[in-house]
């Protein structure tokens, strides 16, 4: 099994925004936090519910709770209006190129390149829901911050 | 619903925490030389002290062919994606992801794409990040304004030429009102031209100095240009702007 290390990079990028949030607005404790991954980073769930688990220790969010809300991914093509979901195209990823998958994990925004609205052959369409990794709110002190 | 924090700045910062400082290069117009520049100085750097070379070139990048490599490829580690070291150098271009792709980005996605290469790519201690920026004044430069503001010092790359310059002339304009770190101009592939010495006078933006032209540079790789006449004057550029 490939190991999944880019979560565990993502999860530091998370622990230490939110640590400099608190830093900014003088926040001892955050209780919970949500987060929202895009079915188009294809990032494992699981390993970043680890990885946040692991790297929070000793951190305002050691105590807090986490969230994660899956987003699917719909794309909409500019020039023939097609609307249409990551999953139907994520077929065409693999025979492109070896390791094309993992480009769009990394780089989401590089999906453009690798795969074509399903209905007229463009690459020129736009991610309209479930992009990447997104800190959406947290509650912090008694309240919600943000 | 917009999210609430951009987890990149976390990751942005704290890369940023180690590298002693970024040099970008910068231009009005495409064709300057400005990659070549750019990889020249970080091949030159890298044999002072640690070097990176950031290709954000989305629609062009150039920089592993300035390496002689086809692609730069990466590896992964849990603080992010390693580059390769090239000769002395370690190089990520968005060419690592792409792999000889063209990248259909529009507006924010562009700014996107950069944020999340510079947060995602783990360059470790630096002495000195170079980015290879994109011509003109839209998403890319802009948004690298904006990344790197604090630790940034531009060099514009210009053809001493009034069409290169009035065109550079107008990226620099907007660096100056947005009180960028500007590390000043190099007019490269010619002989200097007066009007620029007066204009950058005019606006207090040095001129590092200038390049002649040098036609057999083309296509070869900067660890081939060792001891040429061009980097001899890039180096003496270099030196004298306290750059390296």
């Amino acid at each position: 099994m490939v190991p999944k290390m880019h979560e565990w990079s993502l999860a530091a990028g998370i622990i230490q925004t939110v640590e400099d949030e608190c830093r900014r607005q003088s926040i001892t404790r955050v209780q919970s936090l949500e987060l929202s991954v895009g079915e188009l980073a294809q990032i494992e769930v699981d390993t970043l519910r680890e990885a946040l688990s692991h790297l929070k220790k000793g951190t305002a969010m050691s105590g807090s709770r986490i969230t994660i809300r899956k987003e699917r991914t719909r794309m909409s093509c500019r020039k023939c209006m097609h609307a249409w979901s990551f999953m139907e195209s994520r077929k065409q990823l693999s025979p492109l190129q070896k390791g094309g998958d993992n480009a769009v994990h990394y780089l989401p925004s590089t999906v453009n390149a690798f795969i074509t609205c399903p209905s007229c052959g463009s690459p020129d369409f736009d991610i309209v829901s479930g992009f990447g990794l997104s800190i959406m709110s947290f509650t912090a002190d008694g309240r919600k911050r943000a | 619903m917009t999210p609430a924090l951009d987890l990149r700045d976390g990751l942005i910062s704290g890369r940023l925490e180690e590298i002693g400082r970024v040099l970008l290069f910068a231009s009005g117009k495409g064709g300057v030389g400005k990659s070549t520049l750019s990889a020249s100085t970080a091949y030159l750097l890298s044999s002072r002290g640690s070097v990176g070379v950031l290709d954000l070139d989305l629609h062009g990048p150039s920089i592993p062919a300035l390496f002689g490599i086809a692609s730069c490829s990466f590896r992964e580690s849990r603080e992010g994606l390693v580059p390769a070291k090239v000769d002395t150098v370690h190089v990520m271009s968005i060419d690592s992801f792409v792999r000889g792709r063209g990248l259909p980005a529009r507006g924010v996605r562009k700014a996107e794409t950069m944020k999340d290469m510079m947060a995602i790519t783990n360059f470790g201690p630096l002495d000195t990040l170079v980015v290879d920026l994109p011509p003109g004044t839209g998403d890319e430069f802009l948004t690298a304004l904006e990344m790197f503001r604090g630790r940034e010092g531009i060099v514009f790359v210009t053809q001493p030429s009034m069409l290169s310059w009035n065109v550079t002339k107008r990226a620099l304009g907007i660096a100056v009102a947005m009180k960028s770190g500007i590390a000043g101009v190099i007019q490269n592939m010619g002989r200097p031209l007066r009007q620029i010495e007066r204009d950058c006078s005019k606006m207090g933006v040095p001129v590092l100095g200038s390049i002649g032209y040098h036609g057999s540079i083309s296509d070869r790789p900067v660890s081939r240009l060792r001891g040429s006449a061009f980097m001899r004057e890039l180096k003496n550029v270099l030196e004298a702007a306290s750059l390296l």
